[in-house]
């Protein structure tokens, strides 16, 4: 088996592995999004700590994605960013058939982890300023100092 | 899709917010009155069916509840309106000790002990006249404190009849108010949403109403609710009627009237209030009446048989008028247990002294009277026939008694110094008394000869004169006697001494004498036929000293216990009886004891005999009533005779007027002499003696329970008070802790809320930059 056929199998078991992770990002999203319409700081914090331990794990994913295209890039004697999952399937012809339907897949599931995302985030940015507008406003209704300005360090030696 | 999810966000989103207003909202009220935490529900929406699947639409809010217990907010009511109750009766309470003046030098106590102590320095010197002005004032000033305190009450009661009239309008303006909520309520309340600042508008208007009267609220399926109050309806869903208060304080009539309809609240300020004008003020102003009522009857009793320093009277007037309650224009014709009088009568005697002015003498005169069947008339009749005197009822329906000119009388319990008016016990005329007392059994027809100065004679008895002649009594026989010519003219006199015919001689002196020739009634009478009896010329002529300290009224009926020669017969002795025959004590005056000496009888009573003759054989005796009190019937409170107070009750009190205009009218004495104190002796213990009508205390007593009764009232209520003040706050912390806000949670809720939403679209800012590099790959 030729280097570029090892490249393409461990390339296909990147893409495997990535739609497993982005069906892990769909469930923890919808999870944020309950969260999120429940109104529970608890269990949207759990969620939101839940996806950061995610979003941890998908730095070296793509570290071994670009190191795969890279060395494909070599082979081929092309630059690397000019590569994508659907040019290599294409270079790679009858070998690449699997590859073409993984990537379909991924395009589908990055879409909709796209779309779940950006749906909470602007939900979750509307709440927090919503929550911040409210207790500015009580703080202030109670004669109290703003809550953004509830003190500063002093450097006592100073 | 696209829009599906567009429409999620947006219903998350205005969730939100309404969660987060909602919390805002607790936060603004967390200081009002009666508010309720409010907190919005929310559910899943209706799910969508899209290519045959249910698919979720996201979040909504249902209804926005009021976090309350409904039974609790039952028990804060029942609570309030207990409180109400206490406030309002110890608020009235207090307001009766402050005018009681308690303890202090104006107080009424104080006043009394002062009262009692001016009399106690008029008794050591009867007759100083700045002693007797200082005793009048005294009384004056202690009458007043009593009006005072009838007038306070009085003012009292009117007060707390205004007070009701002011929170019967707050009681209508709190319906109004409830009832334009239950309207607002019911339009606002569509659906499943619920007014629940209207709702808690509402539990707070009815909570104010509680403490004005206990309520009880029932809610209804639509929202309203149904205040009744004592089983009437005040608020229904649709009408409010008017509460309204009506009658007169000073009768206690007062009621609470829903609709025209009567209520009896137990509970709120109303029901205290009532509670007061109903109960607690009719009380304290009975129980002032009933001192006054005490202190006006046993002060006048004593001082009614007083004599003044000007002594005995010439004319008295009574002060209480008779009043002609059968309604025939007569007032003589009453009973006196009906002549609308104020103090009751007692069937018992009534002692009358005329006094001779020249000699001192007294003749003291024993009137039954029965105020059940004893009218005006005949008391006026039985006060005209005393020698002497003369009575009568002027048209203002006063009794007065007049004297004969050189006479006086007075109702003095005195003992009489010469008891043996008639001489019928070792006296200078010729006398034969009967062997026994009545009755005496004679008969029709029966006779009695005599042989006097002018000749023999005989006198027979008829019917006429005789109740019943089979027991005829020694004044029948007397009046019988002294009626017949013949028994006059032998110049021979008959009388009734304890219930003894004594048969005398009009002039005295060792040459007087009659014999008692026989008869058919001798028998009857104890006396032997041809007993011939002789005047002397040293009459023993016993006069008595000393206090009767006996404790009822009574006589003492003396005799000899043979004939002799008083200082001289070796045995002779006096024996005493009672008016039954009881042989009481007997004293010697034989040969050791010298005429003229005193001798100790029995209870304070002293007796003396000069040197003469008496005689057991010729029946010699004398009786002398000796009297605690002289008048066990009360007539002399209840006509007003010789008052010290006059009046009927608390507001009524007064001194008698004509003493604080002549001083010498109070009878500080039973004698009028000089140095008498007795009657003032007798009015010091009225401060401390027991009274059955005021349960065995005595007038001080009394006067320091009403006042410490008040008192321990005020404790009892403030104890009362403070433990439902304890259970009103709990029950206040646990509906805060309930239904409160706590600011600093909401707050942290927000700033939690705040928080999570910020890190949650750091993480999502992540994601969202991580997928597009990813597509960038794709």
């Amino acid at each position: 088996m030729s280097n570029v056929t090892t490249w393409l199998r461990q390339l296909e078991a990147y893409v495997q592995e990535e739609l497993g992770a982005q069906g892990r990002l769909i469930g923890l999203l919808e999870a944020q999004e309950r969260a999120l319409l429940t109104h529970e700081p608890d269990a949207l914090t759990s969620a939101s700590e839940a996806l950061q331990a995610e979003i941890a794990g998908s730095a070296a994913r793509a570290r071994r994605r670009d190191e795969l295209v890279a060395q494909l890039a070599r082979a081929w004697s092309v630059d690397a960013s000019t590569l994508t999952l659907a040019s290599i399937a294409l270079r790679s012809g009858p070998d690449g058939e699997r590859l073409t339907r993984q990537r379909a897949e991924l395009q589908r599931a990055s879409q909709r982890v796209q779309k779940l995302a950006r749906r909470a985030n602007s939900a979750a940015r509307l709440h927090s300023r919503l929550s911040g507008d409210i207790v500015r406003a009580c703080l202030a209704a109670g004669g109290e100092a703003d809550v953004d300005a509830g003190g500063a360090l002093v450097n006592a030696e100073a | 899709m696209s829009s599906l999810g567009l429409n999620i966000g947006l219903k998350s989103l205005l969730t939100a917010q309404a969660h987060l207003e909602t919390i805002g909202h607790n936060v603004s009220n967390a200081t009002t009155p009666g508010y309720s935490r409010q907190s919005l529900q929310t559910s899943a929406s209706s799910p969508l069916r899209l290519r045959g699947l249910l698919q979720g639409t996201g979040v909504q809010g249902d209804v926005i509840n009021r976090t309350v217990d409904a039974l609790l907010q039952a028990r804060i009511k029942t609570q309030v309106s207990s409180l109400g109750r206490i406030d309002a009766r110890l608020d009235t309470l207090s307001n009766i000790e402050s005018f009681l003046g308690g303890a202090s030098d104006s107080g009424a106590p104080a006043l009394l002990k002062k009262m009692f102590q001016s009399f106690s320095s008029l008794s050591t010197a009867p007759e100083d006249s700045v002693l007797r002005t200082g005793a009048i004032q005294s009384t004056v000033n202690f009458v007043s404190q009593i009006n005072s305190l009838a007038t306070r009450a009085v003012e009292l009661e009117q007060n707390t009849f205004q007070r009701l009239q002011s929170n019967v309008e707050q009681v209508n303006v709190l319906a109004e108010k409830i009832g334009a909520l239950n309207s607002q309520i019911a339009n606002g309340e569509i659906g499943s949403s619920t007014a629940n600042d209207l709702r808690d508008a509402r539990d707070q208007a009815v909570r104010e109403l509680s403490q004005f009267v206990d309520v009880r609220a029932v809610e209804d399926a639509r929202g309203a609710v149904r205040v009744l109050v004592g089983g009437r309806i005040l608020v229904s869903p649709t009408t409010v009627e008017s509460m309204s208060v009506a009658g007169d304080p000073a009768t206690g009539s007062v009621e609470l009237r829903i609709s025209g309809q009567p209520v009896t609240p137990s509970g709120g300020a109303l029901g205290g209030l009532l509670g007061m004008v109903h109960e607690d003020l009719p009380q304290f102003r009975g129980s002032v009446d009933e001192f006054a009522r005490n202190l006006i009857l046993e002060a006048n009793r004593v001082h009614s048989t007083g004599v003044p320093t000007s002594g005995s009277f010439r004319v008295l007037i009574a002060s209480n008028p008779l009043q002609d309650r059968n309604r025939d224009g007569l007032v003589a014709d009453e009973l006196l247990s009906s002549a609308g009088l104020p103090f009751e009568l007692r069937a018992g005697d009534l002692y009358v002294n005329v006094v001779d002015e020249a000699s001192g003498d007294i003749t003291k005169h024993q009137l039954t009277i029965d105020p059940q069947r004893t009218t005006a008339a005949q008391l006026v009749s039985s006060l005209n026939a005393i020698a002497h005197l003369s009575a009568s009822i002027d048209a203002q329906g006063r009794m007065q008694i007049v004297a004969d000119a050189g006479k006086r009388f007075d109702f003095s319990p005195r003992l009489d110094t010469r008891p043996d008016d008639v001489g019928s016990f070792g006296g200078g005329r010729a006398s034969l008394g009967s062997a026994g007392a009545e009755p005496f059994v004679l008969a029709l027809g029966d006779t009695l000869d005599f042989s006097g100065p002018a000749g023999a004679f005989t006198v027979t008895f008829g019917a006429a004169g005789f109740t019943q002649i089979g027991a005829a009594t020694a004044k029948e026989l007397a009046a019988a006697l002294n009626a017949d010519p013949s028994f006059a003219g032998n110049s021979l006199v008959a009388s009734d001494v304890a219930g003894r015919l004594v048969v005398q001689t009009l002039g005295a002196g060792a040459s007087e004498s009659f014999q008692l020739v026989g008869g058919t009634a001798a028998g009857a009478l104890g006396w032997s036929a041809g007993t011939t009896v002789s005047g002397q010329n040293s009459a023993v002529n016993p006069q008595i000293s000393g206090v009767y300290t006996g404790a009822a009224n009574g006589e003492f009926i003396f005799r000899p216990n043979m004939d002799g020669v008083i200082g001289t017969t070796p045995g002779l002795r006096i024996e005493v009886f009672d008016g039954a025959g009881v042989k009481l004590t007997e004293l010697d005056v034989g040969p050791g004891y010298t005429p003229g000496d005193q001798l100790d009888v029995l209870s304070g009573v002293r007796a003396s005999f000069g040197f003469g003759t008496v005689s057991a054989s010729n029946n010699d005796v004398f009786k002398l009533d000796v009297v605690a009190d002289s008048d066990t019937s009360d007539v002399l409170v209840a006509l007003g005779f010789n008052s010290l107070l006059v009046g009927s009750d608390a507001a009524t009190l007064a001194v008698n007027g004509d003493l604080v205009r002549d001083n010498s009218l109070f009878a500080a004495s039973y004698s009028g002499a000089a140095g008498d104190g007795g009657a003032l002796l007798d009015l010091l213990q009225v401060e401390s003696r027991g009274f059955a009508s005021l349960g065995g205390a005595s007038l001080d007593e009394n006067l320091a329970d009403i006042i410490s009764g008040v008192a321990l009232q005020i404790d009892s209520e403030s104890g009362a008070r403070d433990a439902e003040q304890f259970l009103l706050d709990g029950l206040d912390t646990r509906r805060d802790q309930l239904s409160g806000v706590n600011t600093d949670e909401e707050l942290v809720r927000m700033i939690e809320h705040e928080q999570a939403y910020n890190l949650a679209s750091q993480y999502l800012r992540v994601v969202n930059d991580l997928m597009t590099e990813l597509m960038n790959i794709l």
